[in-house]
């Protein structure tokens, strides 16, 4: 039987240390791709996933059973992203780095694939805070209207909007580049 | 914001009921410009699934466990007569560290007291011993006739000591009005052998007296 994420929280609070391991092993492909695409930054992301996990880890006796751990989860690691961009708002660093390209890049379809990513990316990277979290939650996340409503504390409309909003902008954005979409 | 444009957003990501969407799809036939949201979101939608995070980095997490929390791990990890027993010790050498004393005493129950430094001893005093208890029915019947004597003796006492103060406030008393009735005879015979001796200036009281005080020399005795 597979352990739930709270049945993981309990026996990690009862001592299990490595217990927690699991909850990184289920998560970390998540958490990662959530702070790769809110920071654009491929190292940003790898530091800002390992802050969230040990911040999760420290206030493990703070989550409260009356919630989902993943909502919990998601809310420290967008508070984390956020710091990381105020963080990055005040140093010079290159803010479009790409990941490392795979070696069998060289074919032609494969750069014409990471040309659309990037301009995604960059496109994203353009919206706003607010948009930009509501995007990816509902698109990568593939979480619903009334989970991104809870994580981020408001109305279920208010998250719709949000989205339409958001998706209105991209759509401004990616079509104003050529073969973008 | 419209709410064609929430239903949108919820018939784009499939989160309407079947009612709800044919109600939705009914809208879509009759609004060119949701069509054309609707067909550009969907493309936007593809464009964004193409950035697939495949490869995730390894997370390393050094997680500082307190030694508190490894301690704690290796309790819970004894059997139940051990951590009873741990804790006990435990339990007790906290105590012995705060040099902590427990007393008790039938009258004023338990007592405890601690301090960090041990405190100097003593001097042993002598407590008061107990009276002896479980006396048998004689013993009792003969404390009981005991002080049943010594309260009538001191019944007595008291008694007596009433009796006399109060003769002698009788004494006392008659003494006063014997005095008084002295006095009193002797202010009436003061006036009496004044209104004699008034009665003597005249000759026919003269008589009278010799009547009085003498007998007649031929009175026949």
């Amino acid at each position: 039987m597979e352990w739930t994420d709270e049945q993981i929280v309990q026996r990690t609070l009862n001592g299990e240390v490595d217990a927690f391991g699991i909850l990184v092993r289920r998560w970390e492909k998540k958490v990662y791709g959530l702070a790769y695409r809110m920071l654009g930054h491929y190292e940003d992301a790898r530091d800002t996933t390992q802050e969230i996990f040990l911040t999760v880890y420290r206030n493990l006796r703070k989550f409260r059973g009356d919630a989902k751990f993943s909502s919990w989860l998601y809310r420290i690691a967008l508070n984390c992203c956020h710091n990381r961009l105020r963080e990055r708002a005040l140093q010079t660093v290159p803010l479009d780095e790409s990941p490392p390209v795979p070696v069998d890049a060289s074919a032609h379809s494969q750069v014409e694939r990471q040309q659309k990513i990037e301009r995604v990316r960059r496109a994203l990277r353009a919206l706003p805070y607010e948009m930009r979290q509501v995007i990816i939650m509902k698109e990568y996340e593939g979480l619903t209207f009334k989970e991104i409503a809870d994580i981020l504390n408001i109305p279920v409309s208010t998250a719709k909007t949000r989205l339409y909003t958001g998706l209105d902008q991209l759509r401004e954005r990616l079509l104003a580049v050529k073969d973008a979409l | 914001m419209s709410d064609h444009h929430e239903k949108l957003m919820d018939y784009l990501y499939q989160e309407l009921s079947p009612e709800e969407a044919r109600r939705f799809e009914d809208h879509l036939g009759t609004c060119e410009m949701c069509q054309k949201d609707l067909a550009d979101f969907r493309q936007l939608r593809e464009a964004l699934a193409a950035w697939n995070i495949e490869e995730v980095p390894h997370i390393s997490l050094t997680i500082d466990g307190s030694p508190s929390r490894h301690w704690f791990a290796l309790w819970k990890a004894f059997p139940i007569w051990l951590r009873l027993t741990t804790t006990a010790a435990a339990a007790l050498l906290i105590l012995a560290l705060f040099n902590v004393q427990m007393s008790y005493r039938p009258q004023e129950g338990f007592r405890f007291s601690a301090s960090l430094w041990p405190r100097a001893e003593l001097p042993a005093v002598e407590q008061p011993q107990p009276e002896p208890v479980g006396l048998t029915e004689e013993q009792v019947a003969a404390l009981i006739r005991a002080a049943i004597a010594q309260a009538q003796q001191q019944t007595s006492e008291r008694m007596t000591a009433e009796i006399e103060a109060l003769a002698a406030k009788l004494r006392s008393e008659n003494e006063r009005l014997l005095v008084q009735m002295a006095d009193t005879l002797r202010q009436e015979q003061e006036e009496r052998l004044a209104e004699l001796e008034d009665q003597l200036g005249q000759p026919s009281t003269v008589s009278t007296l010799a009547e009085l005080f003498w007998e007649e020399p031929n009175s026949g005795y």
